[in-house]
């Protein structure tokens, strides 16, 4: 049974056009170790990111977020410094792309920043991307999660999502051969 | 009738998964150390064997210092990525264009070069400025390490299908601009998120008539537009360029591959979802002043000020560039002194660009207090500058002459600018930090490049 509603307070708000860079600078990209790269994430941006992201919630931003460089250590450092989602206006392709993959939620959302201040919590139903503003009793329209990734992100990324799939299939298999 | 995108697309479709997206087959794959690396520890973890190994090429050129005397040891990155990336290569049997290897350079720099990228493949690599390979009409698309492990895995890649658009330039191209320029100019018309969702095709005069290493500079620069692929239909000049590249086709196989591109090229009745034309007739060269690459005007221009009835992020976003670029807003831009030049990349790494400069450079010096480096996009851009004795030239005047690689573009090989000092740059992202904590990033092209080096300032 897949989770469909979560609820989180926002404790970061950002801006347009956050890249992949000052998630995680290039000096850092020696390890794909998660606590490691949650320690770092936005150190050049907002220093205080990891300590306010500590008890887990959301972060939500404008456009184009996530721009620039491939690197997946993004994704990655941004769940490990505890965000549980991000809701954007717009994401650039390849980050959401990654996000998903490493399992970490992304809504699009055009009105989240106008809408929404940190502190508020909000409550965000991945099926049908309807989000309710609990503190400010607002809803928002955001773009529902695809099942197919949903059932990634409970399974905790791609590779964990493709493993089950495959171990499916073989079970299939083996009923096929009974 | 379809575009260049849409037919290498249909053709590339395994299977259509939902409304939007697809499996593709993958022709080529490149690895760099950087993320070729962290790719194979996913393979090992998962116990997964590459499945056609004879489509993958790995080259280092992230981590690698490019100063000679530093090239082998001196960077900690490199010490504890590029052992690991060697062996990675070596178990699962990769041709590797290692250090010290005539093919080795930056892995989006000798693709075209060697021939290993061609018309009508897909191409995916772990780094985003792989869309640089459809300057020769090629599907390229950066992808992260996941990605990456599981095009090993299975020579396929899940993706969404973007929309396609058209950007013609025309008009009369002053001397003096280069590629870089065009692009830049682009960026800064329509902002760096203009491109979110689609495929870019660059048409037009100037196009046509730029050679494969100006449009590849174009179509580097297009996920700087929020872009994923950028693209050149193959014509006379990408046939001429490739005929001689040592993996390209021969014989028969060069015949058909000819006939190909005919099959494949956007023609006069192919439909773009949005098309934009630009008239680049007197525009001047451009450098960046901000922190992002849509922040760009002419040299001979001034720090924009924020304009009346900008939205709050506007201001915000102006505001963070001032401070962070220590400039004020309508300070004329020959007004900033630099501290450092660097000449190289993926965008600007190439032969075409350093044979220009070289005129420019000849019997002239570097100005006293600026460190300038020239760094070879790749071991043939290296060997073709040193034998055509380009290279002198630029030592001769005082520029540093380094080994290829990505060097001070990506802050990950240990050089970096040092904070509050600025650099011209000819590389693609001036992001806050991304040339090290606090430095101030300049976009130029290599010939403004060189000019402010000379200068000591934006000239």
């Amino acid at each position: 049974m897949l989770q469909t509603k979560v609820r989180y307070k926002v404790l970061e708000k950002l801006g347009d056009h956050i890249d992949t860079d000052v998630m995680t600078p290039g000096k850092y990209l020696t390890s794909y170790d998660p606590e490691y790269l949650g320690s770092i994430c936005l150190c050049d941006l907002e220093p205080d990111f990891p300590s306010k992201m500590a008890q887990g919630g959301i972060l939500i931003a404008g456009k184009n977020f996530g721009c620039g460089s491939s690197r997946e250590t993004a994704p990655i450092a941004l769940k490990a410094a505890g965000t549980k989602m991000v809701i954007a206006e717009e994401f650039a392709r390849i980050f959401y792309r990654n996000a998903l993959n490493i399992g970490l939620p992304c809504v699009i959302c055009k009105k989240i920043s106008e809408n929404t201040d940190v502190k508020d919590e909000l409550e965000v139903d991945l099926e049908t991307g309807r989000i309710r503003n609990l503190t400010k009793g607002t809803i928002m329209e955001g773009t529902p999660i695809p099942e197919d990734l949903r059932a990634q992100l409970s399974a905790g990324g791609l590779m964990a999502y493709l493993k089950i799939k495959l171990e499916e299939g073989a079970e299939k298999e083996d009923e096929h051969s009974v | 009738m379809n575009t260049l995108f849409e037919k290498l697309w249909d053709s590339h479709v395994i299977e259509q998964l939902d409304e939007e997206s697809y499996l593709l087959a993958v022709d080529r794959i490149y690895l760099h150390d950087l993320c070729g690396t962290f790719a194979f520890q996913m393979m090992k973890e998962n116990k997964k064997d590459i499945f056609r190994r004879e489509n993958v090429y790995a080259t280092p050129d992230h981590t690698l210092p490019s100063r000679k005397d530093q090239r082998k040891d001196a960077c900690e990155i490199s010490r504890l990525i590029m052992p690991k990336f060697r062996e990675g290569c070596k178990r699962y049997g990769i041709t590797l264009f290692d250090t010290g290897d005539s093919h080795q350079g930056i892995v989006h720099i000798i693709g075209p070069e060697t021939g290993l990228s061609l018309p009508g493949m897909t191409i995916v690599c772990g780094d985003s400025h792989t869309c640089t390979h459809g300057a020769v009409g090629a599907l390229a698309m950066g992808v992260g390490t996941s990605e990456v492990y599981h095009a090993l895995a299975t020579t396929c890649v899940i993706a969404k299908k973007p929309k396609t658009l058209k950007i013609e330039i025309k008009g009369r191209r002053k001397e003096d601009i280069s590629a870089m320029d065009i692009i830049l100019f682009i960026i800064s018309q329509v902002g760096i998120d203009f491109g979110v969702g689609y495929a870019v095709e660059y048409t037009g005069e100037v196009v046509r008539h730029m050679n494969i290493d100006e449009r590849c500079t174009l179509c580097n620069l297009t996920i700087e537009l929020g872009a994923e692929y950028g693209m050149v239909s193959p014509d006379k000049t990408t046939l001429e360029y490739l005929r001689t590249r040592e993996y390209a086709p021969s014989g028969d196989n060069w015949d058909a591959m000819k006939e190909y591109c005919g099959q494949i090229a956007t023609t006069s009745e192919s439909i773009f979802d949005r098309e934009i034309t630009f008239d680049i007739s007197g525009i001047s060269r451009q450098i960046s002043w901000g922190v992002d690459p849509s922040q760009t005007v002419a040299v001979d221009g001034r720090v924009p000020e924020i304009v009346k009835g900008s939205s709050i992020a506007e201001k915000q976003s102006y505001e963070k560039a001032y401070a962070y670029m220590d400039l004020r807003a309508g300070q004329a831009m020959s007004e900033i002194s630099v501290d450092y030049v660097f000449i190289g990349s993926c965008s600007n790494g190439r032969i075409t660009y350093l044979k220009q400069i070289a005129e420019l450079v000849r019997g002239k010096k570097v100005a006293e207090g600026v460190t300038a480096w020239i760094v070879p996009g790749s071991a043939q851009v290296k060997k073709t500058a040193e034998q055509m004795g380009i290279a002198e030239i630029f030592t001769k005047a005082g520029f540093s002459w380094g080994e290829p690689s990505c060097s001070l573009c990506v802050g990950s090989n240990g050089e970096m600018i040092p904070p509050g000092k600025r650099c011209v740059s000819t590389t693609n992202r001036n992001f806050i930090g991304r040339q090290g904590r606090g430095a101030r990033t300049h976009l130029a092209a290599p010939y403004t490049a060189a000019l402010a080096a000379l200068n000591g300032r934006i000239v």
